[in-house]
């Protein structure tokens, strides 16, 4: 999906982009709750490989398939980490003898903790890659260029 | 083997969406394509078994020992508005693009009546700590089968001639109730 903004700040590659109301928003009966709100703008942060300044208008990249699989790893991570914890504890209340719910509830709350930690290990090198945003074009230029 | 039993009631026999008709907002909003079906499903799965956990504690470790039984819905609506928080804190932790691209969508599609539901109905069955787990994954995913099979038959749909007055929420709900009534054949299969 792609869509038209404009650049409010830069910062080193990334840069603060403010799209209009995304053409997505305009079916979603929860865009007054949403980025789209009272201005129907959202300020979303972009990376930035075209190097485009402040008051330039842009086009965006927005990578909508990704997300899908990102969220289908995070909470599918979260729910076998949670329910080999979960089988885990039982298992060995089972076989030493001791209360099935206090041994389930610590496996589990072990099993969240560990597929939490292993997923944000994960997710620090996939955000950059495959979930920001990207200006893939300058519609045109704004005041600050040739200003420095 | 009673846990089976659980599972398999939950996601088909007593099915949240199809059977106890709970969760139809997102049901219907978010079924137009599969892998956005799948995700939202693995979502909702996520946050009805910590609820049903997190609702199993306190119910067990305070409501009923100090006879405070009547606060049982009050309480497990702010244990799933702050479950629904510590996901999004979450997920705004550890991935700030995700975070950003989901917006509203995640509240929406986590806090449905569906899991309030779910805390209740676990409480009214009495389940021990497990019961309640397995319970509680197997309504996410009879939750997912739903919304997944739905957005299929709603992908195909789109290239079907459905007559003009009956496009989008009408050929929808009328999908909706057929599924409905195929999945009561299954009721009766656990005895």
């Amino acid at each position: 999906m792609t869509d038209n903004g404009l650049v409010i700040t830069t910062e080193e590659d990334f840069a603060e982009v403010e799209v209009d109301c995304l053409k997505e928003c305009h079916d979603c009966t929860a865009r007054n709750l949403c980025i789209g709100n009272k201005q129907n703008t959202g300020r979303l942060s972009v990376k930035n490989p075209l190097h485009a300044m402040p008051g330039d208008e842009v086009k965006i990249q927005i990578p909508d398939e990704n997300y899908s699989q990102a969220l289908i790893l995070l909470f599918g991570g979260l729910l076998v980490a949670i329910l080999l914890g979960t089988g885990g504890g039982y298992l060995l209340a089972v076989v030493f003898s001791l209360r099935s719910s206090l041994a389930s509830f610590i496996g589990l709350s072990t099993g969240l903790a560990i597929g939490g930690y292993v997923l944000s290990r994960i997710f620090r090198r996939k955000n950059k890659k495959q979930l920001y945003p990207v200006i893939i074009d300058i519609i045109k230029k704004g005041d600050c260029h040739g200003s420095a | 083997m009673e846990l089976v039993a659980i599972f398999i009631s939950a996601v088909l026999i007593q099915n949240f969406v199809l059977y106890y008709f709970l969760g139809i907002c997102p049901f219907l909003g978010v079924s137009k394509k599969i892998d956005s079906a799948v995700s939202m499903g693995l979502a909702v799965t996520f946050v009805m078994t910590i609820t049903a956990v997190v609702s199993w504690l306190i119910n067990n470790l305070i409501l009923i020992p100090h006879d405070l039984g009547y606060l049982q819905i009050v309480s497990f609506i702010l244990v799933i508005a702050s479950l629904v928080q510590l996901v999004e804190m979450f997920i705004r932790k550890i991935s700030p693009p995700l975070y950003q691209a989901l917006g509203i969508y995640l509240p929406l599609i986590t806090t449905n009546c569906a899991i309030m539901g779910l805390a209740l109905i676990a409480a009214l069955n009495e389940y021990s700590f497990v019961e309640t787990v397995i319970f509680g994954f197997g309504s996410g995913i009879g939750f997912t089968l739903a919304i997944v099979l739905m957005a299929g038959i709603r992908e195909q749909l789109d290239l079907a001639d459905v007559p003009e007055s009956l496009k989008g929420a009408g050929i929808a709900l009328i999908v909706a109730g057929i599924m409905a009534l195929a999945f009561n054949g299954f009721i009766g299969m656990l005895t």
